[in-house]
């Protein structure tokens, strides 16, 4: 049972390297009152549309909530 | 070969059988029910909140069945009923995953994540340090305890004769 291949198993593995790879992104370096509270990514609408990226944020979401639940 | 074996080589499926069907009468060779990820995350956590759902979930659980393989079972059982598509059940995988450790940390349920590296050591899993107990006891219940033999007290008797010496 142990040995064989499981989807699951490799699908979670892949998520958890495609997340490592995420680029960071950056802090706000303007803190003047009329600098953008936030760069503008063009990327992100596009991202969305991945469902990959869709994927990554539901799960980031569940994985924060069961961090909290363990307190850590 | 024993009888056992050859019964169960003629259990499997004929090589081809799969083609005697008419093409599309299976749900699984039909378009799926639902084609994007939002839609069957939205289908997955419909099924997962019942009340039914998490009792035997946690039953499956606590019999230490590591969840990918629940997840696993879980995502291929929906694609064969033709709700999904093989990638996007892999696709979401990773969040089925995360969702039954979540379920079952807030049901304080011990569980096998099953994403932790093989144990080579020689560590006895509890299954088989049970079956090791059962066997254990059976054995212990099938020998015949023999009555010990109860230690009489001799009664030492007194010299009476003549030439007894006295205490």
């Amino acid at each position: 049972m142990s040995r064989e291949f499981n989807a699951s198993l490799a699908s979670y593995n892949k998520l958890l390297r495609t997340m490592e790879k995420l680029p960071e992104k950056n802090p706000v370096k303007n803190i003047g009152l009329l600098s953008p509270s936030r760069t503008k990514n063009a990327t992100d609408k596009e991202d969305m549309s991945q469902p990959i990226n869709r994927i990554i944020k539901h799960f980031n979401t569940i994985k924060n909530k069961r961090g909290e639940l363990n307190g850590s | 070969m024993a009888l056992e074996d050859v019964t169960s080589m003629f259990d499997a499926p004929i090589p081809g059988e799969s083609l005697t069907f008419e093409l599309g009468s299976r749900p699984w060779q039909q378009a799926p029910q639902m084609s994007t990820v939002d839609e069957v995350i939205e289908y997955y956590m419909e099924r997962m909140s019942t009340d039914d759902f998490m009792n035997q979930l946690m039953d499956v659980l606590e019999l230490e069945v590591p969840i990918t393989s629940i997840v696993n079972t879980m995502q291929l059982n929906s694609v064969m009923e033709g709700v999904h598509s093989v990638d996007v059940g892999v696709l979401i995988s990773p969040l089925l995953v995360e969702m039954i450790m979540y379920m079952a940390d807030m049901a304080k349920v011990d569980y096998v994540s099953g994403l932790e590296k093989p144990d080579t050591s020689d560590k006895l899993s509890p299954t088989k340090v049970a079956k090791m107990m059962n066997k254990f006891k059976q054995e212990v219940e099938d020998i015949d305890i023999e009555e010990e033999p109860s230690v009489e007290t001799q009664e030492t008797e007194e010299p009476k004769g003549l030439m007894a010496r006295r205490t």
